[in-house]
């Protein structure tokens, strides 16, 4: 736990240091200093801990949903060759659809509120951890299987202490990947619609030319996405022990 | 006449495989009789595997009989026990859940449970490391794992594929004690599939040695001082092997045929012909 406290302190230096030489080089005023930066993480301090809380919110529960059922319908499809010829052409159809141009259809039919921004981000996500989920529980070890089968385990204990298992490194590598993409879509879908969360509050900045609070606003994004990185950590350090 | 634990009736059984069928095995007749160890020796890629995997009712579709006890084997039967070559343990699981899991699965009560894969942990010798998992045990650790987590059940027959091929000289032989230790103190049915020599000499009753693809019984040879203590150093032992090897390598003229050489035919009571074998390790 030190340690790891001491490697983000580490990469805090290195960053507002190359940042800070960068910003001196450039001398616009749209490359602000950490110096000039910093202190606007308190100073708008009120508006930006609420937008940091929406943001995080919209991200988090968007990720329980799309897991949530992105998670059985990959294990039950890479276990069944039959439920993967149909879903597998579907999957492969859907997928490399960028699910941000949905984003309009989204707020016609949702509004402008957290609705359309979840829906977005769970899409993002289902279609990730389904496809990763789903190649994991197709490579679960055969030797495995048969054991516990012939130990007389049921499907469902195959799925229980087997192909569950097999999946958790698999689901967190997903959700590691498209969270990258998730704060992406959340940012794009903040600054188009609405008035509350980071995305809304960095355009803003922008449209005020306020260029230290903008930053501001991104050093905030960059710390949702550390707090994301940090719960996938320690709950794959609790669900997959083993590795 | 004793009883017939396992007994394979003209088996045969075809794989899809990449470049068509594969016939793994082909009219494959065996009789294993209750309370013996039976080694089963044969060259790589003969069909051990298979014969192994239909014995615990876990293939379907193939042609012929199977039955345990005189009742077809049509799915896993809850007093086989199989142990893998590569032992299928759960590496997500501890070494106590593994060895615990077999119970688990059949619902077990949990206090008689817990206390039961204790105990057997500690027969088998890997008790200081319930808490570890699989990966950070070495491969005999992991055998006695496997092992244990048939032994929490309560098997009248023991599967084995392999069971020391991937182990050094000195653990093997370790083993080799703890499976014998263990076969007479249980006093189940233990079969073992090996393509090594010493382990089917050491550890099988009769010794029955396949023919390459697709696998058959083709000679069987008795070996009534399997398991007697000091059997590894006797000029008897050498004397087994070098039959098996022999019979290994030309598959006719050795042992007793049970098939005519040229018309392939099987002789019709395996089981008899067993019986008699066993019938003079107890004399002797």
């Amino acid at each position: 736990m030190h340690r790891r406290l001491l490697g983000y302190a580490l990469a805090l230096f290195i960053i507002l240091l190359s940042w800070h030489v960068l910003s001196l080089i450039v001398n616009s005023p749209a490359l602000p200093t950490p110096l000039q930066t910093v202190p606007m993480l308190v100073t708008y301090g009120a508006q930006l801990g609420p937008d940091f809380l929406v943001s995080f919110y919209r991200v988090l529960i968007a990720m329980i949903i799309g897991t949530a059922i992105a998670m059985p319908l990959g294990l039950a499809i890479g276990r069944s060759p039959r439920l993967d010829t149909v879903f597998g052409p579907l999957l492969y159809i859907l997928y490399p659809i960028p699910k941000i141009v949905f984003l309009p259809i989204l707020l016609v039919l949702l509004g402008i509120a957290d609705a359309p921004k979840i829906v977005l981000i769970a899409l993002t996500i289902f279609f990730q951890v389904l496809i990763t989920v789903r190649d994991a529980a197709k490579e679960v070890p055969e030797a495995s299987v048969l054991s516990i089968r012939s130990l007389g385990a049921s499907r469902m204990d195959v799925f229980l202490h087997v192909v569950i298992p097999a999946s958790l490194p698999a689901l967190f590598t997903a959700l590691r990947i498209s969270s990258g993409t998730a704060v992406a879509i959340l940012f794009f879908a903040e600054a188009i619609a609405g008035s509350t969360g980071l995305g809304h509050f960095i355009i803003d900045s922008w449209a005020m030319l306020s260029y230290p609070r903008m930053f501001a606003g991104i050093i905030a994004m960059a710390f949702l996405g550390v707090i994301l990185y940090e719960i996938f950590d320690i709950l794959e350090r609790r669900l997959a022990r083993w590795r | 006449m004793s009883n017939i634990s396992l007994e394979f009736k003209q088996v045969s059984k075809t794989y899809e495989g990449k470049a068509g069928e594969v016939e793994a095995l082909k009219d494959l007749s065996l009789c294993v009789v209750e309370g013996e160890s039976l080694a089963i020796i044969g060259p790589s890629g003969c069909g051990k595997s298979t014969l192994l995997l239909l014995a615990s009712g876990l293939l379907g579709d193939f042609r012929g009989k199977i039955s345990i006890k005189g009742k077809p084997v049509t799915k896993p039967r809850l007093e086989t026990g199989l142990i893998l070559q590569d032992y299928g343990l759960l590496p997500w699981k501890t070494v106590f859940e593994n060895a615990d899991l077999g119970q688990r699965i059949r619902k077990v009560p949990r206090p008689e449970r817990l206390l039961r894969t204790e105990q057997i942990l500690q027969q088998v010798g890997i008790q200081d490391f319930s808490k570890n998992y699989p990966g950070e045990l070495s491969g005999g650790m992991r055998q006695r794992l496997a092992l244990a987590r048939v032994l929490t059940l309560e098997v009248d027959l023991l599967l084995m594929d392999e069971p020391l091929s991937s182990l050094d000289l000195e653990l093997r032989e370790g083993l080799q004690e703890l499976l014998l230790k263990l076969w007479r103190q249980r006093g189940y049915t233990q079969l073992i599939v090996t393509h090594s020599i010493d382990e089917a000499v050491y550890l099988g009753e009769r010794i029955l040695v396949m023919s390459p693809r697709p696998g058959r019984i083709v000679t069987e040879i008795a070996n009534p001082l399997a398991g007697s203590t000091g059997y590894r150093s006797t000029p008897e032992y050498f004397a087994k092997a070098t039959e098996v090897r022999a019979a290994l390598e030309q598959r006719d003229g050795v042992g007793v045929p049970l098939f005519e050489a040229k018309s392939g035919t099987p002789t019709p009571s395996l089981c008899s012909k067993a019986d008699s074998y066993l019938g003079e390790s107890d004399a002797s």
